[in-house]
Parts: C-alpha cells; structure tokens; sequence
C-alpha cells in the first residue's frame, strides 16, 4: 500500500459518500428528487407516451395484432424508441461506430495487408468443420434478430454482434481466411448513406428529418412499423460490418 | 427557410460516402468536405434573419416538441453556428492542399464527422443527444490526434482515458436528470429544475461539470489538452481548440443557465475557472514549445470565459461569450500560422524561429494578428471582449476577479509578446526545413479579425440579444413548451 | 429489509462498480488493466441506468399476445433504449483504445505506464 493507492482510495470513497448521497435525499413535499428502486415513475410521464403510442395521437388501447396505423407501430416498444421516436441519438451512436472503425484503421493502417501475426496453431479437424456447421446458423440467427428486431426482444445492434461474431469465429478457425474489403466497404457505405437517406427524404415528403413516411400496418406483423424495420436493417448491416471490420484489422495488427 | 437539421445531415452524408469518393480519386474527399462545409455556411446564411426574430425550434421526426428530440437554434446558438461554419469553412480550405498523410480520405472523414458532432452539441435540446454528441466529437477527435504518428498515440490514450471517465459522470447526470423529472428535454427539465430537491440540483449539476468540462478545457480535468494539442495537426489543433472548446463552453452556458440557474453554483464555476485561468497562464508562460504554449493559453482564455460568464450580470455574459468567439477564430489562426511556423523551421521551439518573419512574412504578420488579438489590443477584436470583461466584473463589484483578469492579461502579454519579439527581430538562425504556402485562409482570418475589431456592433448586437435570452429561462421553456 | 437490499444491491452496487473501476484506472500501471477499469466503469453506468427505470413486478415492454399496454406494468423503457446507446458507444471508444495501445506496444515493448514516455502522471 503506496501513498498513491492510498490517495486514490480515498478519493474514491469520497467520490462514493458524494454520489450514493443522492439516493438518500428525502424529498420534502412538492419537491422531487430520484426515485426508489422499483419505483420508477411512468404515469404521465414520456415513457408512457411512448408505451401507449399516443405522442401526437390520442390514448388508445394498443392491442396485439389489432390496432392498426398507431403513430409507431412496431410491437417492441424499445425498438419504437430507438428507431422512431429518438432515431437521431441512434444515427449519432451508428456514427461513432464507424467513427472507431474508420480510426481505428487508420491507426493501424501500415499493415494494413500484412498477414496475420495471430499465432494459430494447426487448423485442428473439429474446430474448421464446426465452425463451417456454426457459420450459417450465426448468420441467420443474426439476419433473425434483426429482421424481427421491432416484434420481438433483440434488435440491430445485437443482431449485428452476433453476425460479427460468425466472422470472427471464422477468422479464428483458420489462417487463410480472408475478408473480401472492398465487398465490406461496399455494405458499409450503402448502409450508411441509406440511413441518412431515409432520413431526408422524410424530411423532403413530411417535413422533418427521420419522419415515418410509409404506413405504419398492424402491430406485430412483420410488415409493420413503417420505416422502423427498414432503419434496423441499415443499422444491423452497419452494426456487422464495422464490428467485422474491427475484429479485421485488430486481428492483423 | 431551410431546415437547419441539413447542417448535421449533410456531413455526416458525406462522410458516409467517402470510402466512395476515394475510389473514384484521391483527391475527392477533401473536395467534397469542403464543399459541404461551404454548403452549411449558405443554410446558415439563409436561415439567418429569420432565425435573429424569433428561435427556431425543429422537431425531429414530426414529433411534438417535448417529447421527443428536438434541436433548438435561438440567438446564442445562430451566433455559435455562424462562427463555427465560417471557421470549419477556412479549416477546411486548409486541409485542401495540407492534408499530406498516409490515410488522407480517413482524415477528411473524422473531419467531417467532428464538424456534425460539434452543429450537434451547440444546437440540441435534449440531454442524452447533446451526449451522444459529445462522443460523436470526442471518438472523432481521439482518432485525429493519432494522425501525427509520431507522438500522436501517447496523447490519444491519456484522451481516450480522461474521456471514457468523464463520459459516465456525464451519463450519470442524465441518468439522475431522467430518474427525477422523467423528461431528457431540456425545456422540461428547465421547469421542473424548481421543484427538484436542492441538494439533488447541486449533485447532478457537479457531475454535468465534470462530464463536460473536459471537452471545454476547463482545468483540472483538461491535463490532455497540452498533450493532445501540441501533437496533433495544425488543423485538428485548431479545430479542437476554436470549435470543440466553444462547443463544450456553450454546453455548458445552456447546462448552468437554461437547466439550473442556482446561484450557489455560479460561484463554484467562478473559483474553479479563476484558479484554472491562473494556473494555466502561469504554465503557459513557463513553456518553449509552441503548440503547448498555445494550448495552455486556451486553457487560460476559456476558464476566463466560463468566470466571468458566471458573474451573471447581462453585461459581464455579453462579453464572455464575445471573448469565446473571439478566442475561437483566433485561436485559429494561431494554430494555423504557429503548425506552418514549425514545419518551416523544422522545430517547435519558439527559440528556433528566430527571424522567421523575413522569410515567411505573411504567416508571421499572421501570428502576431492573433497574439494581439488575444491580447486586447486596440483595433482587433479582443480589444472590445477585453474592455466589457473588465467593465462587466468591476460593474457587478467582483473587484478580485477584475483584479485576476488584469494579471492574467499582464502575464499573456509577457509571453506572447516574447513570441512576436523572436519571430520578428530574433537573430535569423533558420534553415528552410520544408516550403510552405498557405495565403488564403490566413488572409481571410485576418480580415476576420479586424472587422470584428473596427465594427464589433457586428456582433454585440447580437449578443445582447443572446445574453438577454439566456437570463430569461422561461421565454425558453414557453417557446419549447408551447403554451403548457 | 428485503426492499432496502434490494435497493443498495442495485443502486449501490453499480455504483461500486464505477469506484472499483475508477479506483483501477487510477492506481493500475498496466494500460490494458486500465481499460479494464473502464469497462467496469461503463458497465456499472449501464447497470445504473436500467435499475432507475425498474418498475416493481415490471415486464419487458413488448406488446404480445398476452400482453397489451393497459393491462401489465413495463419497465421503463427510456433507459433501456439510452443504455442501447451507451453500450455501442462504450465499445466503439474500446475498440479504438486497444488500437492505440498495440501501436504504444509496438514502439515501447511495454504497456507499463511509468516506462512510457509522455504517459506518466
């Protein structure tokens, strides 16, 4: 125990006393302060807006397979969220994924097209062909979760890891294997542009950047959502593709 | 009207297309980010007079105004995104023929990106975008400075360090912010800020602080500044030291002006910006490289900035917030004229730029127009900032502070004017390292600054307006809020 | 006490994750365990976030069959969403970190703090 683990120690447990205080704040009457676990509070809040799809409409039921044409009609009301109602925070955080990707090859650009220094052993029998069985179950299961991202639990994001990780997997199993880059830059690019694209053109036929232009269907179909499902697939290609080209170049490094 | 929303877009579309452009000629990218950022300065130009009448405030997605994101543009952010524009305008005219490194179109990617992320900072009305953002510009920002391949990746992982910790102080302020009032729209958060409990405003409001102040070069969570802004490109310098600084400035004007206006934290903010002004003088004197230089006295003109803004007279705030716009072009030409200085004489110590300005006058004239300029002399355009600063803290009776200001002003002259006194009459000892040419954006910074100097009406009138919206909270939240 | 447990476990506990990790980056010397840190510290704000916006017996907010919105409690799902963000965020800012520091290796054959010039502090 240094003088230095000892100023950090505490620094930390005031830091501590200063943050936790703010769970042990009482509000005094008509004051308001954070809520208690487990109590968050909805009612009459946005969050409930959002839940009852009633931002510019009036409060509805929402009901399964039924309501049609609601203000945002996908099933998964976190994905309504992402997608819809704050879909410029979700463009921003696609931005700063690329923006790492682009960084990072550019930090690691010289050997760019060495080979891979990874030192692999030889490619053992059970590990190529299990990763050939696994590959196409991850792609789908990926395509899966971001195709069905606005009815069900999942979405873009997570559906791109997991097709990133079917890449990765591949470029564990063996050492000849190489990703096609230009094929990469190419989904990238039209991923990119095709988010900020339909962003525009909502902009161009309803007025406002990242408008909902097409019909919002019925819930939980999966043709629903209006440009929900549309945006997601952008994102889930971006999402695979960035990861799959970090998990590239930090493998050739 | 054009919808200003475009001004975020359209970079951020090129920047997507890029990998494309750069297929088709390597020469492309740096067109087209300069076309864009010409394009952004026209929007700006056109949304102007209607945006001086009235704030305008875009609702994003056609959602009604509190509820979802919305981007607010009332005068201070006009003024912001005027000085921006025509700033990332010339920056970008530079990058054109001095953007010489072996990953161009990447370069000019980041750049364009950092541009949107800074539009966005300045002009959002909801906490967790102006986060998003903020991560936008910093992860941008980290991958510049890794540009100079030299030293560029020491000073990018002391960045990347600082950042990441300052980014989940900011996340936990958002958190607390939505857990108490159940809104992120700042409007909302704004009328509720009365009722929130005390002791609650002043912890969230620290840890605001702490998130953002390390992309406003406030001490002491901006030790990367010196390291970050010495090392990397001039451009990214400048960028990093005009833009990102005033962008993190006005962040945090809205955050401690339009959010909560707690006087009690007006004096937090004045102690810990007096300290940090005077230590970075004091260090900023004691430096012989110049870049470092440059950077600690940016660390010491935007803690001026943030203390006398919180003295919150409406005078003392006009010329703050003139002093930052001042500081932002600038600062500038500074970086510009001081990153040609050292790749002229092949050093990047002041001592070595003996005599510089026989060789390179105009880049020299251009060096010692910012210094100046900074410094408050009469005719150029930190000459007016300088005065109301002075008379807006000695009006409002913080006689220490005007006291503070004074002596900070006397130890910038000290080592600015070393500065001007070596590069014009210093015995000549150079031997040309590299040619280097650059007349047009140091020319047109220069007019810049005199403009400002001779007609200042250009822009305190203005400002006055901006100042008055910001000391009136609740015009804000009923333009937001409509009539709820 | 089962409320007050439950309670500090969640509020209290990601809020010592984001000491321990603050507390790693500050001591540690080794730049790989200092982005350790930080990760302990992104995780411990994304935990954070979720736990404000629990509701008790709270479900995920998708409307199924069973389910529509009147008739269950949801979450909150704001936070859920700004912790979508975050995560995307936090490993984009990783990702370019470690990029840095194999360049930091391949110059200094360390990734000791205090052995490379220009990190110390």
């Amino acid at each position: 125990m240094n003088f230095r683990k000892i100023l950090a120690l505490i620094t930390i447990i005031l830091l501590g006393i200063f943050i936790l205080q703010a769970f042990l704040i009482i509000p005094e009457k008509g004051e308001i302060a954070l809520n208690n676990f487990g109590k968050a509070d909805i009612e009459n809040r946005t969050a409930q807006l959002y839940i009852d799809k009633s931002v510019n409409s009036t409060n509805e039921q929402v009901i399964y397979k039924e309501s049609k044409d609601k203000e945002s009609g996908s099933a998964n009301i976190v994905t309504s969220i992402v997608a819809n109602y704050r879909a410029l925070d979700t463009l921003g955080e696609v931005t700063v994924l690329f923006l790492a990707a682009t960084g990072l090859s550019a930090i690691l650009y010289n050997k760019k097209h060495a080979k891979s220094n990874f030192i692999l052993k030889e490619d053992s029998f059970i590990l190529k062909n299990g990763i050939k069985i696994l590959f196409p179950l991850l792609i789908l299961a990926g395509s899966y979760i971001i195709i069905y991202g606005h009815l069900s639990p999942g979405g873009s994001f997570q559906g791109g890891a997991v097709i990133a990780t079917a890449f990765l997997l591949k470029l564990l199993s063996s050492k000849e294997y190489e990703l096609d880059e230009n094929i990469l830059k190419i989904i990238e690019v039209t991923a990119g542009v095709s988010f900020v694209s339909i962003g525009l053109y909502g902009l161009y036929a309803e007025g406002s950047f990242l408008t909902n232009f097409l019909e919002t269907g019925t819930i939980a179909n999966l043709f629903s959502g209006g440009i929900v499902p549309i945006i997601y697939i952008t994102i889930g290609l971006k999402v695979a593709v960035e990861l799959t080209n970090i998990i590239n170049d930090l493998m050739k490094a | 009207m054009v919808n200003l929303i475009l001004i975020i877009a359209l970079p951020l579309l090129a920047a997507f297309l890029i990998p494309l452009f750069n297929y088709i000629n390597k020469k492309l990218p740096s067109i087209v980010v300069f076309l864009t950022t010409a394009i952004n300065l026209l929007i700006i130009i056109l949304n102007y007079n209607q945006i001086i009448l009235e704030p305008v405030i875009i609702e994003l997605g056609n959602w009604q105004a509190p509820f979802a994101i919305n981007i607010y543009v009332g005068t201070l952010e006009l003024i912001s995104i005027t000085v921006i524009s025509i700033i990332s305008l010339i920056i970008a005219f530079y990058n054109l023929n001095h953007s010489n490194f072996s990953s161009e179109s990447k370069f000019h990617t980041l750049y364009s990106i950092i541009i949107a992320g800074i539009y966005g900072i300045v002009m959002t009305g909801d906490i967790f975008n102006l986060f998003v953002f903020i991560e936008i510009t910093t992860v941008a920002a980290y991958g510049l400075t890794t540009f100079n391949k030299d030293k560029g990746y020491e000073a990018a992982i002391k960045y990347i360090i600082i950042g990441s910790i300052s980014s989940v102080f900011l996340l936990m302020a958002i958190g607390f912010t939505y857990s108490a009032v159940g809104s992120l729209n700042m409007a909302v958060i704004a009328a509720a800020s009365n009722l929130i409990n005390p002791g609650l405003v002043r912890i969230i409001s620290l840890l605001f602080f702490v998130g953002i102040a390390f992309e406003a070069g406030i001490l002491p969570l901006s030790i990367w500044v010196p390291d970050v802004h010495s090392i990397a490109p001039s451009a990214v310098s400048s960028t990093l030291s005009g833009l990102v600084f005033l962008a993190g400035i006005t962040a945090l004007i809205k955050i401690f002006f339009n959010l909560f206006a707690d006087p009690s934290l007006y004096v937090f903010l004045m102690i810990i910006g007096a300290i940090s002004l005077i230590i970075g003088e004091l260090i900023a004197y004691q430096q012989d490289d110049i870049k470092r230089m440059l950077a600690y006295s940016s660390i010491a003109q935007m803690s001026l900035v943030l203390t006398i803004i919180s003295v919150g007279t409406k005078y003392a705030i006009s010329g703050g917030l003139f002093q930052l716009f001042n500081h932002a072009i600038l600062k500038t030409l500074l970086f510009l004229t001081a990153g040609l200085m050292i790749k002229y004489a092949g050093s990047r110590n002041i001592s070595d730029f003996g005599g510089i300005a026989k060789k390179i006058p105009l880049i020299a004239v251009g060096f010692s127009v910012g210094s100046l300029g900074i410094l408050g002399v009469p005719f150029f355009n930190g000459f007016v900032s300088k005065i109301m600063i002075v008379n807006g803290s000695l009006n409002a009776g913080e006689y220490i502070l005007t006291f503070l200001v004074l002596f900070a002003t006397v130890i910038e002259m000290a080592y600015y004017l070393k500065v001007i006194q070596t590069i014009f009459f210093g015995k000549i000892s150079i031997n040309p390292h590299k040619i280097v040419k650059s007349y047009v954006p140091i020319i047109v910074l220069i007019t810049v600054v005199f403009l400002l100097g001779i007609y200042p009406e250009l822009i305190t009138k203005p400002l006055n307006q901006a100042t008055g919206e910001l000391l009136s909270r609740s015009d804000y939240i009923s333009n937001v809020l409509g009539g709820m | 006490m089962i409320d007050f447990l439950e309670k500090w476990s969640f509020f209290g506990g990601s809020v010592l994750l984001i000491l321990i990790g603050l507390y790693g980056v500050i001591t540690r010397k080794n730049l790989i365990k200092i982005f350790i840190g930080l990760s302990l510290m992104d995780t411990g704000i994304n935990v954070l976030l979720v736990s404000l916006g629990y509701v008790e017996g709270g479900i995920a907010p998708i409307i199924t069959s069973t389910i529509n919105n009147n008739s269950y409690n949801f979450v909150d799902p704001i936070p859920q969403a700004l912790v979508l963000t975050s995560i995307v965020i936090g490993v984009a800012v990783l990702a370019l970190g470690l990029g840095v520091i194999i360049k930091i290796y391949e110059k200094y054959n360390t990734l000791d703090i205090s052995e490379i010039r220009g990190l110390r502090w």
